[in-house]
């Protein structure tokens, strides 16, 4: 029986670019990959994780082959995208709205992740916190 | 919770975003977990390779950087316009 989980930009981020998180975020999801965890991810997801990778290419923090393999590796994590509509938009602006976000990305991954029955995972600590104080369930802090 | 009901407004209808949170499970929409049991295990095994891969590319990374790891909470944060805060809580 597979269980399927929509990780956030940061996760993905952490577990894919060596940061100060990376061996907790590739251990988690390696640990995932082995329980039968599928993952998932939206656009949104991807266009935020490639622009950072833009931005570190841009800068110099990663050459370009780099970027090129996290690019191709992250494509082999992510078994299928959830799709999303306008209503999905607008509706992660409320729950952003609700939780005093200043940004939608993770409040409409937190919508999609509701809409499609997937557990929401995060490494963002304000999010999480902010999440569960206002009662939103199905999400997992991985920090 | 909320709820963003799937409608289909007529041409002639104005389009209104919605002003109340409402989130239900879409089953027809729930593809998530319908991946073959061939399907997921082809998926698993290219996923753990990948992660093996990029455990390597990180030990090239780190080499070139010389031991120094990438801050990628502030480079997000910079690029979602939060420049002011972090992810702590």
């Amino acid at each position: 029986m597979t269980s399927p989980a929509l990780p956030d930009t940061s996760l993905l981020s952490h577990a894919l670019i060596p940061t100060q998180q990376t061996a907790e975020a590739s251990e988690a999801l390696r640990q995932a990959l082995n329980d039968d965890v599928v993952l998932f991810a939206t656009a949104t997801v991807m266009v935020e994780f490639l622009s950072l990778l833009r931005k570190l290419t841009n800068k110099g923090t990663l050459s370009t082959r780099e970027s090129d393999v996290i690019r191709q590796r992250l494509s082999a994590t992510i078994a299928a995208f959830l799709p999303i509509t306008e209503h999905d938009a607008h509706a992660g602006y409320l729950v952003a709205a609700r939780l005093g976000q200043s940004d939608t990305f993770d409040a409409t991954g937190y919508v999609l992740a509701q809409r499609h029955g997937v557990e929401f995972w995060v490494s963002d600590r304000r999010f999480a916190n902010s999440a569960s104080a206002a009662g939103l369930t199905g999400i997992r802090l991985f920090a | 919770m909320v709820n963003a009901p799937h409608e289909h407004p007529t041409p002639d209808a104005p389009r209104a975003a919605p002003s109340a949170i409402l989130i239900t499970m879409d089953t027809e929409r729930s593809a998530a977990a319908s991946l073959s049991p061939e399907e997921h295990k082809a998926y698993k095994r290219r996923a753990l390779a990948a992660l093996d891969d990029i455990a390597e590319l990180h030990r090239e990374i780190l080499e070139r950087r010389g031991g120094v790891v990438i801050d990628v909470d502030a480079e997000l944060a910079e690029l979602r316009g939060r420049s002011d805060e972090s992810s702590a809580p």
